[in-house]
């Protein structure tokens, strides 16, 4: 009995051709390379794509569109599917089909015709042929892997794993990965950290099955690498793998990664170290993120991830990563500190932070993949000293909470303030690096309430202090303008009105 | 001292820097529901936004958590109305004793402190047409609803009702609606609309991926070697926008050079419907390795005449990879028809992002586009 299918799929709201629906699988006819084949899931039908026409031309190959049911024969309203979810084509043109919506495997003829191959299975879902031309298959969710005997019709079980509702497999018909027929899959059992592709034998021999690669502990933002160092190469969730049909290749893809990941075999001169274990690694991914110098606040900056992502991608016409890897040390320097693309200078990244972005950049490349990246050589100098404050003061003027501090050598710093000790909002970070330094704090509490503040100061070296934590009662602005050369400039910032502040002021001055 | 928005990194986010790591105050109530609208208004000369719009996120003090919606590019013009209303967690909106604020605009704040539920007019002819970000910044106030970061959002200005001539700014504030790791302060990228897309063209790949990797007989006397992790190597085919969950820029160019506004896409929604139609809302979009966005949710085929592969989406867009790492679409939707408004610098227009139907049609359609054999 045929069933109208309850969740339509897209609606066809231009009054064309309604796209292909929660496709799970494609397959490529033997006979004919343009031509592709599409499980249209949502759709409840096989939808051919021939490449012969320009534009390719789409139609419905086999089933019924969105209209459930295990009818066989030919043509609409005679032949229906329901979620087919994985199909795959013999070189003579017989397709099978994993029709999971009603736990079969149904085989569709070179012309067109549809029958039923086996019935009353789990839940067939992803399906390959064997070098023999049998289907091999898994099931959801009881996570078996399956061979079906085309010559006996029999079913024989290879494993049977944990419940899941999605195993995606293939086989390795030619060898390319090991023996003739072995069978590689993935479970997402196991959820995020589950990266594994795991293995088993034409026969299923326990003692064969096996975790083909290990997962360990994440990494890489994109990692490559070695296999056996770099991490979750698959993404977390294993989604997909396919065996080339050619080489010693295996294109994986995963959940939350939106990445694809080739596993190929060695080849001479590939790097041998996965570059996500060094130090620098971590580091600038921190300042990639947060678009400022390593311990500097988050949303200080704007971060750079907003520029390119966290891969380098070109969304807004930017070199990427792939080409800024190429640029000598001096000129990305300059190029990030300008403001990497962006409107805002990042003065503040210098030396090893600078090194470490620079790294990040280069192993999140192709460069990375070809090469062994070395960290770049540090153009500072080694120095430890930590820059020391010299006075402190601060007042309430029209333009703002006025901290101004001086320092007994060139440094770069913000201003950490809040309604308690525990600091959480921050002032902007200065423009440069000197020695005198002033700042301004605006949209604070109410007069009367609390302000904290603490000042942060990096040389040009790293080097960061911070000094003592300051505490006082807000006051309100003078309302008239102050004496002339007591009040610096105000900040482009510091338009905001301070409607419930009054006349008043405290100047303190401390040492730090 | 390290500071961090992310409530959720506290407990295992790294003690880096320069200073010794501290714990951070959070307000005693968590989370709180910020409402502002961006309303259609004022006498001021050119177009007036066409239509109202709302900004509802929930706000996961100190950071911004997942949007319900977003304004992010909707064209605006003429004065627009800005206002915000703030609700806790239960939905009760809260007066100004609790929540005030101040609007920003491309980083700087142009308003008084507002008290909740009040407005702003932000006169768009003070700026220049092109793309600008708006910022709510909330006010510490009294009671538990303290607080000290805002939000923004990036519209698209156009005053004149023609495309900008030469080039404009795009802010590249990404999904800062609902990212803990994209942060809401201002950046801009000085773009020409009509100038080819600086760096979208890749420097040539070096050959690794087309270097073919022979079988393993070839190699291994034991054909088990092959199985020996040391003797497999990870590629990046494709660099991924790993901001799948932590966004992407809202402005982005289009191939010819104009830049696109898009709105945030929610990877995972509940309304089992709208997974159907928009399956996740997965950006997607094709080009050059580093240039590209696949779809996690995708299924493959080697390419019999090469060493790439086909792949379809569960959106049902199909594609090709080659051996560089490019995607080529070859049929069914491209973009994921996520309910957005998309404004091009070069037509100046509103458009709601319908699906694009790339090539071919449906031979049983009823108006179907009529192919060309080769």
């Amino acid at each position: 009995m045929m069933k109208k299918a309850e969740v339509p799929c897209m609606p066809d709201t231009t009054h064309r051709a309604p796209p292909l629906c929660n496709s799970h699988d494609i397959a490529v006819d033997p006979r004919d390379p343009n031509v592709l084949y599409v499980a249209d899931t949502g759709n409840h039908i096989i939808t051919k794509i021939d490449r012969n026409f320009d534009p390719p031309r789409l139609s419905i190959y086999a089933g019924t569109k969105q209209t459930e049911g295990n009818g066989d024969g030919s043509g609409e309203g005679n032949a229906t599917f329901s979620q087919p979810t994985s199909i795959t084509m013999r070189a003579d043109g017989r397709m099978y089909v994993a029709d999971k919506g009603k736990k079969s495997i149904r085989m569709i003829a070179p012309d067109g015709t549809v029958s039923t191959v086996k019935t009353g299975l789990n839940g067939p879902f992803a399906i390959r042929l064997d070098s023999n031309d049998n289907p091999v298959f898994s099931e959801v969710p009881s996570a078996r892997i399956n061979r079906l005997d085309m010559a006996t019709g029999t079913v024989s079980e290879l494993a049977n794993g944990h419940d899941s509702n999605w195993v995606w497999l293939d086989v390795d018909r030619h060898g390319n990965i090991g023996p003739v027929d072995d069978i590689l899959f993935s479970s997402s059992v196991g959820g995020a950290n589950n990266a594994h592709i795991f293995r088993i034998s034409k026969d299923g021999s326990a003692d064969r099955i096996d975790e083909f690669l290990p997962n360990t502990s994440v990494q890489g933002n994109t990692p490559h690498g070695p296999a056996r160092i770099v991490s979750d190469p698959y993404g977390h969730y294993p989604w997909v793998l396919t065996i080339d049909d050619e080489q010693s290749k295996i294109l994986t893809q995963g959940y939350g990664n939106g990445g694809l990941r080739l596993l190929r075999l060695t080849v001479d001169g590939d790097p041998t170290k996965a570059s996500y274990n060094h130090p620098l690694y971590a580091r600038g991914k921190s300042v990639m993120l947060n678009g400022s110098a390593f311990g500097f606040p988050f949303d200080a900056r704007p971060s750079f991830t907003a520029l390119r992502s966290e891969s380098g991608h070109s969304f807004l016409g930017l070199p990427t990563f792939d080409e800024l890897a190429y640029m000598s040390d001096a000129d990305l320097a300059a190029y990030i500190r300008s403001g990497f693309g962006g409107s805002v200078p990042r003065p503040e990244i210098t030396c090893g932070d600078m090194d470490a972005l620079i790294y990040y950049i280069r192993v999140n490349s192709i460069l990375g993949i070809t090469t062994e990246v070395k960290s770049p050589p540090s153009s500072c100098q080694k120095d430890t000293i930590v820059p020391v404050f010299g006075d402190i003061s601060y007042r309430w003027t029209q333009d703002g909470f006025e901290v101004s501090w001086d320092t007994d050598e060139d440094t770069l710093g913000f201003i950490g303030h809040g309604v308690s000790a525990n600091l959480h909002r921050w002032s902007s970070i200065e423009n440069d690096f000197g020695t005198t330094h002033v700042l301004y704090l605006n949209t604070l509490g109410d007069p009367g309430s609390d302000l904290f503040f603490r000042i942060y100061a990096r040389d040009r070296y790293g080097n960061m202090v911070e000094s003592d934590l300051i505490s006082l009662a807000i006051e309100a602005p003078p309302a008239d303008p102050p004496a002339s050369g007591v009040v610096p400039a105000p900040a482009a910032s510091a338009i905001l009105a301070f409607a419930a502040l009054s006349l008043g002021g405290v100047r303190h001055r401390r040492t730090g | 001292m390290y500071f961090r928005h992310d409530a959720s990194e506290d407990a295992s986010g790294p003690a880096v820097g320069g200073f010794a790591r501290r714990s951070r105050h959070v307000a005693s109530v968590a989370i709180a529901t910020f409402t502002g609208c961006l309303l259609a208004g004022g006498a001021a000369a050119g177009p007036v936004n066409p239509f109202p719009l709302n900004i509802n996120a929930t706000l996961y003090m100190p950071y911004i958590g997942a949007p319900d919606s977003g304004p992010n590019g909707q064209r605006v013009g003429g004065t627009v109305n800005i206002g915000a209303i703030a609700k806790d967690r239960y939905g009760i909106e809260h007066g100004h004793n609790n929540v005030r604020f101040a609007v920003s605009i491309d980083g700087t704040v142009v308003s008084p402190i507002l008290d909740a539920g009040s407005t702003y007019n932000w006169d768009t002819s003070g700026v220049s047409d092109g793309g600008h970000a708006i910022g709510l910044v909330l006010v510490d106030g009294d009671g538990d609803l303290s607080t000290y970061r805002g939000m923004a959002t990036s519209v698209f200005v156009d005053n004149n009702g023609s495309a900008p001539t030469g080039p404009i700014t795009l802010p590249t504030l990404g999904n800062a609606w609902g990212s803990k790791h994209y942060n809401t302060v201002a950046d801009y990228v000085t773009v020409d609309p009509t100038a080819p897309v600086a760096g979208a063209t890749p420097v040539p790949l070096t050959p690794v991926f087309s270097a073919p990797v022979h079988q393993q007989a070839a190699r291994f006397a034991d054909p088990f070697d092959a199985h020996n992790p040391n003797n497999w190597f990870v590629e990046s085919l494709t660099q991924s926008n790993t901001g799948l969950y932590t966004g992407e820029p809202m402005l982005f160019l289009n191939r010819d050079g104009s830049p696109v506004i898009e709105t945030y896409k929610p990877q995972l929604i509940d309304d089992p419907v709208a997974v159907q139609n928009d399956v996740l809302k997965q950006p997607t979009r094709p080009g050059e390795r580093n240039d590209n966005v696949v779809s996690p949710y995708a299924t493959y085929t080697p390419d019999p005449t090469g060493p790439g592969f086909y792949g379809v989406d569960l959106a049902g867009w199909v594609y090709h990879v080659d051996e560089t790492g490019k995607i080529t679409t070859i049929a069914g939707r491209e973009v994921i028809p996520v309910p957005c408004r998309s404004t091009t610098a070069t037509t100046a227009s509103i458009r709601e992002c319908w699906p694009t139907i790339r090539s071919g049609g449906w031979a049983t359609s009823d108006t179907p586009p009529i192919p060309t054999p080769r």
